[in-house]
């Protein structure tokens, strides 16, 4: 399931979480510290204030003699004026112009505005088993129900204090300000300073605080989200998609389709080995096409050469069988007649016509057996030597020149004197001149036979056109003519080798053999050309 | 009136063989030089068997078999095939008409006679 998702889905779902748990980590600790450092504050301030309330108390403690006699007569007259009374007052001024409460207590009060609350006299009772000097803090709620952080310093019993909170001399002694004295003993817990600072604006800042961070917090997010998806979108999906695209339509078939990127990240790798394996596969479905395309031409000349074989059979076949029966029939029916006594010129003359037409037919059938076989294994006793081209092919349509007449056909020749010699196998050439004259007679039934030599370059071509049945099949396969056992049709008589052997005595010789023809009934020219060699190559060679 | 045959067969030597092997005989002798020629000679006259070559120019022993057989009028004619080749190599022509009858050259005088016999006495 988590597979089908898209990449920026992916990443962004790593993303998101993570960042929302450190954000969230990170703004709780600021928070805390925020609040720590505003209760910090709040303290301090209390503290100050308690510090000061106390060195004036102490102040005034010190000066009661200065303040209570009289410095022209020397008299002592109590002022009213002790730490206790000024520090009340002070406290009580405080508390009205400020938003503080200050305020002297004590478990043993002697003013009842004095009387500790309910923190103060859990704090006091503290103070008195630890004898703590230390001032403590800590949070309450004001009637009003709003926030406060309280601080209490303790006062212990110095010195000074004991003129009116020491020992009484008898019982029920007064003080100087008419309080009984309680008999307290120096280092006794007498009260303490304590202050009630408003924290209300404490919550207020921190959730304040809270919801700025929560936004700041929401936008990085969203902002974070926003940019990883663009950032996706830019260097990895358009990149990448442009690579899907590609391979796509490369599936699809156009396998001439590249990807265009050009950067140097992975994504340019990238491109650059797809573009690479593309080509690759364009090169090689290209030479697999042309390979195929050989093969089924291979595979057609195979299969045209195999129904080649296979007609080479029948005709071999029929060529032997048919004139066996003929013979084996005729001398059955000739023997009949010896032995019933008849004698029949006509008939006699008819079996004897027969025997040897057939004798002759199949003598020349095992002759072209026997030649193929000797072709089959390639020939390479050809015996060459220095002749005049021109002479072997007059030769040659002399001993045609009646077989043409037969038919009415007229041969024509065009042979130039003086033309080089070539070095050949005489009864070879011979051979391939014969059979390409003896086949144009065969081939044509009206007109002329035309016959012609010309030096070519350092060649001598051999021409003979007629103005026969052409060829019937396209150019491009004109070749498979000289192919052995073709027979451009099977009705054909012969067994086809005629030409193939040409091929192989000219390819002896370094020479070479080919066919122009317009088409069907439009005659054909077979050509062949023999190189011409010096007198000095060919001492060479000889030698 | 004897029975009527016709010969197809491209090689006039065979048709001299044939004709000298049948003058005893009463059967009257058609002769055709190939397929071709042995439709429209079929048309004059319809024989009552059809000695057959299989390699013939132009239209072939075998498709002017295939072609009669495919006639109603002439598909009951029976065909003696005369050719170098065996029957295997014509297992269509047998299974067009199993009662085609093979008879593979070279064979003799008395062979031909029979298969001529026991098709139409």
């Amino acid at each position: 399931m988590f597979a089908k998702i898209k990449l920026a889905t992916k990443l962004l779902c790593f993303i998101a979480p993570i960042m929302i748990v450190v954000m969230g980590v990170v703004f709780t600790w600021i928070i805390k510290k925020e609040e720590k450092f505003i209760r910090k504050e709040i303290t301090s301030k209390a503290e100050i204030l308690a510090q000061q309330l106390e060195i004036i108390r102490q102040y005034i403690a010190e000066k009661q003699d200065i303040i209570n006699t009289d410095p022209e007569s020397g008299n002592v007259t109590f002022k009213h004026l002790n730490p206790a009374k000024v520090g009340a007052a002070i406290s009580k001024k405080f508390t009205e112009s400020t938003n503080f409460v200050m305020k002297q207590t004590s478990l043993e009060y002697r003013n009842p505005e004095n009387a500790p609350d309910e923190f103060e006299v859990k704090m006091l009772r503290q103070f008195k088993t630890t004898r703590d000097t230390e001032p403590t803090w800590g949070e309450d709620v004001d009637k009003e129900g709003n926030k406060t952080i309280r601080y209490i310093l303790p006062l212990y019993i110095k010195e000074e204090c004991l003129p009116c909170h020491g020992k009484p001399s008898y019982e029920g002694e007064l003080d100087i300000t008419g309080y009984e004295k309680e008999g307290y003993e120096i280092g006794e817990l007498r009260g303490a300073i304590s202050i009630a600072a408003p924290a209300s604006h404490l919550d207020t800042i921190i959730k304040t605080n809270s919801v700025i961070l929560l936004i700041i917090g929401i936008v990085t997010t969203i902002s974070v989200i926003f940019l990883t998806y663009l950032l996706i979108r830019k260097f990895i999906r358009v990149p990448l998609s442009h690579t899907v695209a590609a391979t796509n339509v490369i599936a699809e078939g156009d396998l001439t389709r590249r990807v265009d990127i050009r950067s140097g990240d992975e994504f340019g790798e990238l491109a650059e080995s797809f573009n690479t394996m593309a080509q690759s596969i364009e090169e090689k479905t290209r030479e697999l096409k042309e390979t195929t395309h050989n093969l089924e031409i291979a595979n057609e000349e195979l299969r045209g050469l195999d129904k080649v074989k296979d007609n080479i059979i029948r005709d071999v076949s029929h060529e032997l069988k048919s004139p066996l029966a003929q013979l084996r029939l005729a001398l059955e029916l000739w023997g009949e007649g010896i032995k019933d006594g008849k004698k029949d010129k006509d008939k006699e003359e008819l079996f004897d016509g027969i025997i040897k037409d057939n004798i002759k037919r199949l003598n020349k059938t095992i002759e072209s057996i026997l030649e193929l076989t000797s072709l089959e294994f390639g020939r390479d006793d050809y015996d060459k030597e220095s002749i005049q081209l021109r002479d072997l092919v007059i030769r040659v349509i002399k001993s045609s020149t009646l077989l043409a007449r037969e038919k009415g056909l007229t041969i024509k020749s065009v042979l130039p004197e003086k033309l080089p010699n070539v070095t050949v196998d005489k009864q070879g050439i011979t051979r391939v001149v014969t059979n390409l004259v003896d086949n144009a007679i065969k081939y044509t039934d009206k007109g002329e036979i035309l016959v012609s030599l010309q030096q070519k370059n350092s060649g001598l071509e051999f021409l003979v056109k007629d103005s026969g049945i052409g060829i019937n099949i396209p150019q491009e396969h004109h070749h498979k003519l000289f192919d052995r056992f073709y027979q451009e049709n099977v009705a054909t008589p012969g067994t086809g080798i005629g030409l193939s052997i040409c091929k192989t005595i000219l390819e002896a010789h370094g020479g070479k053999i080919w066919v122009e023809s317009e088409g069907k009934d439009k005659g054909s020219t077979f050509k062949f050309i023999l190189p011409i060699i010096n007198e000095k190559e060919s001492l060479v060679t000889d030698s | 009136m004897g029975k009527t045959i016709m010969i197809v067969e491209d090689e006039q030597a065979f048709h001299d063989l044939y004709t000298m092997m049948l003058e005893d005989t009463d059967y009257e002798i058609i002769r055709a030089y190939d397929g071709d020629e042995a439709l429209a000679k079929l048309e004059e006259k319809k024989p009552d068997l059809i000695i057959l070559d299989i390699l013939l120019d132009l239209v072939t022993g075998d498709t002017f078999f295939l072609y009669i057989k495919g006639m109603p009028e002439y598909a009951d004619i029976p065909v003696i095939v005369c050719s170098s080749f065996s029957e295997k190599a014509y297992k269509n022509l047998k299974e067009m008409d199993p009662k085609l009858v093979f008879l593979e050259k070279p064979f003799t005088k008395e062979q031909m006679i029979e298969e001529i016999q026991a098709k139409i006495g």
